[in-house]
């Protein structure tokens, strides 16, 4: 057992399960997220609808796969790929001043850091925009590093190779 | 480097799978009864009252579909503000905000209305609701369209 390996588990389920819990809320309220979506105005009217499906499968999928350490590493370059979409999405928003009023981004880090005292308003600003770049930093570098951590890829790994082999 | 591309690859047809799969239970109206968006009918207004409101001409109505649809056919009097235009065509309703605005779209599975009714509230209209049957609903109760 490695630092770097519990670290990477512990960032790993924590994305995992932001993504996861933001999907399944924007699953079980898709008419305002689609509502939120077109309030960006940047897509053509046929799109809305399909993107903001993707979105919801791209969030609870890649929620999945995090949580449970599988394919571990391509969805952190996938999660990072998603965060700098939000990020460059909020620039512009911020940028171009619209009116959004729920930049559809809340979740359980926004729950906890608002337990901590560190208040992360949902009205698009540059907190939410500091955070996701902070997110696409650390999925990019899960994607990057070598080591899996612990879960379901290394544990599949470790039986099929050497069942006495301890986890990486 | 290979391999994360491959499994990039391999969760990226598993996201196209779940977003097909939205897609489908949209198509088949499942997506209405996992939603849990109230239709809060403070929001709607139907007939007979719509077409009270209409002859009074005391509300502007907003027709959230295209430009093209818009030309085809419209509730007489009503301005067009497709849903992806909103910021652009702002100008088309009045700068009093307390002014009644009803949105509406093609029939009562268009979702557009109800979108556009959030975004216009986001703009600062205060006194915004939608006319869920839409153009679809106008016509079939014997009311003329307006074309272009």
């Amino acid at each position: 057992m490695t630092i770097k390996s519990l670290m990477l588990t512990v960032l790993r389920i924590t994305i995992g399960m932001i993504f996861l819990l933001s999907g399944i809320a924007k699953l079980t309220s898709l008419t305002v997220f689609i509502s939120n979506v077109a309030a960006y105005e940047i897509l053509p009217t046929l799109l809305i609808k399909p993107t903001s499906y993707l979105l919801v499968s791209a969030e609870i999928t890649l929620g999945i796969a995090l949580c449970i350490g599988y394919f571990s590493r391509g969805s952190g370059l996938l999660a990072s790929i998603l965060f700098m979409i939000f990020t460059i999405v909020l620039i512009v928003v911020l940028l171009q001043k619209l009116p959004v009023t729920n930049c559809g981004c809340e979740n359980i880090l926004f729950s906890f850091l608002d337990t901590i005292g560190v208040s992360v308003p949902t009205i698009p600003n540059w907190k939410i925009v500091l955070l996701d770049v902070a997110l696409a930093a650390a999925c990019f570098w899960m994607a990057c590093s070598p080591q899996q951590g612990y879960g379901l890829e290394s544990l599949i790994s470790q039986i099929s190779h050497n069942p006495a082999k301890t986890i990486r | 480097m290979k391999q994360v591309i491959k499994d990039s690859l391999i969760v990226c047809i598993w996201i196209g799978i779940g977003t097909l799969t939205l897609w489908g239970m949209d198509w088949f109206g499942l997506i209405a009864s996992i939603s849990n968006v109230s239709n809060n009918s403070s929001l709607q207004v139907d007939f007979p009252a719509v077409y009270k409101i209409w002859k009074s001409g005391e509300a502007i109505f907003v027709d959230a579909r295209s430009a093209s649809n818009f030309r085809k056919g419209h509730i007489p009097g009503s301005v067009n503000i497709p849903l992806n235009r909103v910021k652009h065509q702002l100008k088309a309703l009045p700068t009093d905000k307390e002014t009644l605005l009803i949105t509406y779209c093609g029939n009562i599975e268009c979702p557009n209305a109800h979108q556009l009714m959030n975004v216009l509230l986001g703009y600062g209209y205060q006194n915004v609701k939608f006319f869920p049957r839409g153009v679809r609903g106008w016509q079939a109760l014997g009311h003329s369209l307006e074309t272009e």
